[in-house]
């Protein structure tokens, strides 16, 4: 017990007096948490453009009502379709109307596919004032439909997966390459209790990092978890378990600190992309959504999202 | 010039010496791209949905099984009591439940419940049967430009090459300087005629070589699995892929100075480059919805710069000069951080 313990301290002792790591892991959290946020403000706005080949009394109320919704960023006005069609192709433009006599053409930058039907919708009840008639939508959980929430949450899995993986592969790499591990192998402390040592003092660290990115959503944004604090504990521990295993693994197997990073970097962008962190798996081919049940990040998020965004 | 390609020879012969990371490091961003281009679909598919209906009459039956023939929705269940509302987003693979009233007959309104904690799938719901419900055809014509079909790759390709690139890019060169110096080697170049300088544009240019080769295979996956024509805009796509991955390398450099070992390295390259970039390039949230206070420094971010001239190039066959405002801040970023990693380095190149 007391040289497990020792092992413990002594991987402690490593990282405490290294400054630059240990502002990786204590500062850089917070600066992420604070500067990311700022991308998921506002209010989506289409840049529109209007473009009358014709006058008539239809383009008045056009203008008007583009103005007056929220929907969409000042109107801008264009003489010909080919000046219009410019801006679009220098992505400064997300739609522009055609008006002639009594027809009006919606043309669109089919790039962008998710903000295509959001376009149609917005000029169909905003311009032309068609009701949705007979239907009214709720959200439950997340009652806002806040960005911030729910990105947060994601923000913190994402800082956590990172910082314990790479940090529990190369520290065994690095070992092994500098020659530290086969100096271990000369003392009395036997690989069991190094490598527990090593695990455990990773699983720490793991939940020291979550605890104090959550508290500082909390103090800064307010993000209260909707379900027990105890179970959100519990669920980080769980979730750095596999992490630090993938990480453990790919460490033992990798022999220079130079491929352990290639695919650890391969691995963890592909583990990061597939779980449901900016997609949903509803949309993935079906291989690729049945490969959330072997990814850990997977289960990261959403058992952070169902507790602290559901509440259950 | 003679030692900087002396030190590229070097660097060239290491990359090719250890066979097993040369492989990687060459697949890695046609794995990321070839797998998740696949996958990353914004798209609506099969979503399951769960009907409370208390009226009675049937006269839902017939929007109900429209909405279960579609493509996007499929039927999940008849819910009977309003705890099942709960219980069905809890424990079963239901997005959204429809809630028929009493009184629909008599001017009753249809609900519909969402699940706000998976939001991202609920905005498309919303957006769809919104469309579904709003009865009657629009009164203006729709036209699409570049995009016909609507294709929904188009819209995460261009960031996932981005993501790829970056990230790769950034890693390899600040890794191969760190490692120098962890190691202990750089005190070995110390010995050498070659400043630094010297040392690392020539480690740079062994590695401009390997990002070329990632903008060839890059090129040739969105040709053989997106259907993209070949020889559109090949030279500005190589330009456009090479400027960028100078870039990140730089950025990496950057990075590389400011700690000293490939661990510290690896944590910054992902905080500072592959964080910053997903979030602020675009690729998740449009450019117009960032806080004002944001927009300048995310306009000018190289993730968003490439994502706007690859757009331009390859989808909407824009000459080059449209994208010159970009290519020229992409250079710009690059001079500026290679002379001030050059200047941090020469006060700390060769300590351990």
């Amino acid at each position: 017990m007391r040289l497990f313990l020792a092992t413990i301290y002594k991987e402690f002792l490593q990282l405490v007096r290294n400054r630059t790591l240990l502002f990786l892991i204590t500062g850089a959290p917070v600066l992420l948490l604070t500067i990311i946020p700022l991308a998921f403000d506002g209010d989506v706005r289409i840049r529109a453009g209007v473009c009358k080949i014709s006058y008539n009394e239809t383009i008045r109320d056009v203008e008007k009502r583009i103005a007056a919704s929220p929907f969409f960023e000042e109107l801008v006005y264009y003489s010909s379709i080919e000046e219009a069609e410019s801006d679009m192709k220098k992505g400064e433009l997300d739609m522009f109307l055609v008006i002639k006599d009594k027809e009006a053409n919606l043309v669109l930058d089919g790039t962008f596919p998710r903000r295509v039907s959001g376009s149609i919708y917005a000029v169909a009840t905003e311009v032309f004032g068609i009701e949705t008639t007979g239907v009214n939508f709720h959200t439950l959980y997340n009652a806002g439909r806040s960005y911030r929430n729910y990105y947060l949450v994601s923000l913190v899995v994402l800082i956590v997966t990172i910082i314990s993986a790479a940090l529990i592969t190369l520290n065994i790499v690095n070992e092994k390459e500098s020659g530290l591990e086969e100096q271990f192998r000369a003392t009395i402390i036997n690989r069991k209790i190094y490598f527990s040592g090593k695990f455990t003092f990773h699983i720490l660290l793991s939940l020291f990092v979550s605890i104090y990115s959550y508290l500082f959503c909390f103090i800064v944004y307010d993000l209260r978890s909707e379900g027990s604090l105890l179970l959100l504990l519990l669920a980080t521990l769980l979730y750095s378990l596999p992490v630090l295993g993938l990480g453990a693994f790919i460490g033992s197997k990798s022999q220079t600190q130079l491929r352990a990073v290639y695919v650890l970097t391969v691995i963890l962008v592909l583990l990061i992309m597939l779980s449901t962190m900016f997609s949903h798996h509803d949309s993935m081919p079906e291989w690729a959504a049945a490969s959330r049940f072997i990814n850990p990040v997977w289960y990261g998020i959403e058992s952070a999202r169902i507790i602290i965004l559901k509440g259950i | 010039m003679r030692r900087i390609l002396y030190i590229a020879k070097k660097e060239v012969l290491l990359i090719l010496r250890d066979r097993m990371s040369m492989i990687i490091l060459i697949l890695l961003p046609l794995i990321i791209t070839g797998i998740l281009g696949n996958v990353l679909r914004f798209r609506l598919q099969e979503v399951g949905f769960a009907v409370f209906d208390r009226s009675g009459t049937g006269q839902m039956i017939q929007i109900i099984s429209d909405l279960d023939a579609s493509e996007e929705f499929s039927f999940a269940g008849n819910i009977l009591s309003e705890e099942e509302t709960h219980n069905a987003f809890v424990y079963k693979d239901v997005k959204f439940v429809i809630y028929v009233p009493e009184d629909l007959v008599r001017g009753g309104v249809v609900q519909i419940f969402l699940d706000g904690s998976d939001l991202i799938m609920s905005e498309a719901i919303t957006q769809n049967l919104s469309a579904r419900f709003a009865g009657g055809g629009y009164p203006f014509e729709i036209s699409l430009m570049y995009n016909e079909e609507l294709k929904s790759e188009m819209e995460t390709l261009p960031g996932l090459v981005m993501i790829a690139l970056i990230i790769v890019s950034s890693i390899m060169l600040g890794l191969s300087i760190n490692r120098e110096r962890e190691r202990g080697t750089a005190r070995m170049l110390m010995l050498t005629p070659a400043g630094i300088n010297e040392i690392i544009s020539g480690k740079g240019l062994a590695y401009l070589a390997v990002s070329l080769i990632h903008g060839i295979s890059v090129y040739s996956l969105t040709i053989i699995m997106f259907g993209m024509e070949f020889g559109r805009g090949i030279f500005s796509f190589l330009l456009l892929t090479g400027l960028f991955s100078l870039n990140s390398m730089v950025i990496g450099v950057f990075i590389a100075s400011l700690v000293k070992t490939e661990l510290e390295l690896l944590i910054g390259c992902w905080f500072f480059l592959f964080i910053p970039n997903v979030f602020f390039s675009g690729f998740i949230f449009p450019l117009q919805s960032m806080s004002v206070v944001i927009q300048p420094l995310a306009s000018v971010m190289p993730g968003t710069l490439f994502i706007d001239s690859y757009r331009a190039i390859v989808f909407k066959e824009a000459p080059l000069f449209i994208n010159i405002t970009s290519f020229t801040l992409l250079v710009i970023q690059t001079i500026t951080f290679y002379f001030v990693s050059i200047i941090l380095f020469n006060r700390n190149f060769f300590r351990k």
